[in-house]
């Protein structure tokens, strides 16, 4: 393990592409449906649920940050056995490391799945209805193998250069939207009790899910990047953009007519006129665009489950490249499961729980043993000098 | 190494195979019917149907008459009519009687007959929601009298009858003069429990269109109307828009009348 340290691909993703990395992989399918999620328990507060479920979010990113910085150069799959079994038992740390890692590759080659499922939905039912669903979700598995075919720092770099692409138009929606803008709509501020805007703004939480990717992805920071800023400028562009967006729906729209879409950011898109330019049915661009958000979520994923499953077996690149065509039809399988819509957001919310799990719970158990073990470690070190 | 160009190789095939295959949706311009202006009515004696009336534009003639200057405007549209038990109903209906496929995208007036209006909006609307293809900002009209006699009317100014009723609200619009209901308002009326929708209210002529305020509902049945006076001052008081000009009679014996115009409202 200690020889992939020299390894040339390591240690060089920047501070602004890891930055990258975590915003794209948050934002993806989620935009679209966030207005109607955050307010159906929140009401007219519907806005705070991203910036009140983002502490539990910086918090979990702190947790990988700090732990990948406590082993550098090593992904979750190589430093969870360590934390388990420690350097002398690494048969048993291997066993007990297994559970969790099976249990992050699973659910996130399922999230992976589920995403570009919605994706699949969305293009179908908005602008493209006479493709098959399935044409639309296998081409964007196509373009996940082909980048899972090269190395690491492409899909840095890849991640890098869509990220403006990503971000703008977003932007750009929700502030072209402000002008129909009815502040009445956010009034009164707190209506619901504190108990409902504290469940409604962990269950936002979910919508930040996606950064748990960088238990792997951490690993190749370059020395002198902060993993902690890079994850909080991450995480912060996203909850920035998140609250925008659901601001928007709600004063254009009020609460109670997004209860009533299905995607409430495309219907914003679709109501939105744009004084001075030329394009009318801005939907069509916007979706263009977005393509490369989900593209984005589902491409890094499916990378990091291929590279955590090529370290789990501790192969190279040529079984990262089989790895990634095989499975691409299991994932397709999983992907056209659901049988409607209904089912699909069924199966969401199911997936939502348990990645708590694999992104908030397992980085903080590991952390704790890994203090523990450390502690441990140094009061040895303090009585006995050749330990 | 010759692995890395075989994996290249591989790769290049799959980017042509995916240049290949075009696009599964595409329809071409002449390839769909597609409907500017929708009209529902009742149809008299039958209290279970619909008629539905639709101004389709043809293309070749308006591209035509302006070349040779001031062809007859009177084929620039088709009109159609069909009945059906909804909305949805007699869009199929109409399908049966036309060669290309109904688009309904590029629909920007809904013509609603009073009647319709009073009896309940709400198949209507329903069916409208669901359907991707309309827009949010298509202008629902309640038209005193027939829809029909919107979409038939010859306004002669233009060549597309209905884009002179859409110029005559947009124009409105932007002046503060009259209310800017789109369809998401008025979808967004509907759904918050705080608001009642409205719509504009048009009375078509032979050869024009008069808008003549708005027509206010209650869930979704139209209850009245409000003339242009009575609108300008909901148009003040609630988006603050500057309505139309207030003529105030001059006081003392010379009579007379005082034209005033607001530039800007403010509410408190």
């Amino acid at each position: 393990m200690s020889q992939l340290g020299k390894d040339p691909q390591h240690n060089t993703f920047s501070l602004w592409q890891m930055t990258s990395l975590i915003t794209s992989t948050l934002i993806g399918v989620g935009v679209l449906t966030l207005p109607r999620t955050t307010t159906e328990k929140m009401f007219e507060a519907g806005w705070m649920a991203p910036i009140l479920g983002s502490v539990l979010t910086f918090f979990a990113i702190w947790l990988i940050a700090v732990l990948s910085r406590r082993f550098p150069g090593l992904t979750f799959i190589q430093y969870s056995r360590i934390v388990w079994g420690g350097h002398e038992q690494s048969r048993l740390g291997f066993w007990l490391s297994l559970p969790w890692i099976m249990m992050f590759l699973i659910a996130l080659f399922v999230t992976t799945a589920i995403t570009s499922r919605i994706f699949g939905e969305v293009v179908v039912t908005a602008v493209l209805m006479d493709t098959p669903l399935e044409v639309i979700i296998v081409s964007m598995f196509v373009l996940a193998v082909i980048l899972c075919l090269h190395e690491i720092d492409t899909l840095a770099r890849v991640n890098e250069i869509l990220f403006p692409l990503i971000l703008f138009p977003i932007l750009f929606i929700a502030l072209a939207s402000f002008q129909k803008a009815e502040w009445n709509n956010i009034l009164p501020l707190i209506r619901v009790p504190w108990e409902t805007i504290i469940t409604g703004a962990f269950e936002t939480n979910f919508s930040f899910q996606g950064y748990e990717i960088m238990l792997i992805f951490f690993a190749f920071a370059h020395e002198n990047t902060g993993k902690v800023k890079a994850g909080f400028y991450g995480i912060g562009i996203s909850v920035f953009v998140y609250t925008l967006i659901v601001l928007a729906g709600i004063v254009v729209f009020g609460h109670e007519e997004l209860q009533r879409v299905t995607w409430p950011t495309l219907e914003l898109v679709k109501s939105t006129q744009v004084p001075g330019l030329i394009l009318e049915r801005l939907e069509s661009a916007f979706l263009a665009v977005w393509v490369a958000a989900v593209f984005t979520t589902v491409a890094n994923g499916y990378y990091a489950v291929i590279y955590g499953l090529r370290q789990l077996l501790k192969k190279g690149m040529l079984f990262q490249r089989i790895a990634s065509i095989v499975l691409i039809f299991p994932l397709f399988f999983v992907a056209i499961g659901p049988q409607n819509i209904v089912e699909l957001f069924k199966m969401t919310s199911l997936i939502e729980y348990t990645t708590v799990w694999i992104s908030v719970v397992s980085p903080l158990i590991h952390w704790l043993i890994m203090l523990y073990r450390d502690r441990g470690r140094k009061r040895e070190k303090g009585s006995d000098a050749h330990g | 190494m010759r692995m890395g160009k075989a994996w290249a190789s591989l790769c290049c095939l799959l980017l042509f195979m995916t240049l290949l295959t075009g696009c599964w949706d595409r329809r071409e311009l002449e390839e769909r019917t597609s409907v500017i202006a929708l009209g529902i009515d009742l149809v008299e004696g039958r209290q279970n149907l619909y008629k539905l009336t639709v101004q389709i534009p043809i293309p070749i003639k308006i591209a035509g008459s302006s070349g040779q200057g001031g062809g007859g405007n009177k084929d620039a549209v088709k009109i159609m009519s069909v009945t059906g038990k909804t909305v949805t109903d007699a869009v199929n209906n109409l399908q049966q009687r036309l060669n290309q496929r109904i688009f309904l995208g590029h629909t920007r007036v809904l013509a609603i007959s009073e009647d319709v209006a009073r009896r309940g909006m709400d198949d209507i609307i329903d069916s409208f929601r669901r359907d991707p293809q309309i827009r949010r900002l298509m202008w629902p009209v309640v038209v005193q009298g027939r829809a029909a006699d919107l979409l038939e009317m010859k306004p002669g100014l233009i060549q597309i009858p209905v884009v002179f009723l859409m110029d005559l609200i947009e124009n409105g619009t932007k002046m503060g003069t009259i209310p800017d209901q789109t369809m998401g308002e008025y979808l967004i009326q509907t759904s918050n429990e705080t608001l009642q929708p409205m719509l504009n209210y048009v009375q078509a002529y032979k050869d024009d269109v008069k808008w003549k305020g708005v027509a206010v509902f209650r869930d979704q049945k139209m209850v009245g109307s409000l003339n242009d006076i009575h609108t300008w001052a909901l148009l003040q008081l609630r988006d603050e828009k500057r309505g139309g000009d207030v003529i105030v009679p001059l006081p003392g014996k010379g009579g007379g009348y005082i034209s005033f115009r607001p530039h800007f409202v403010r509410r408190k």
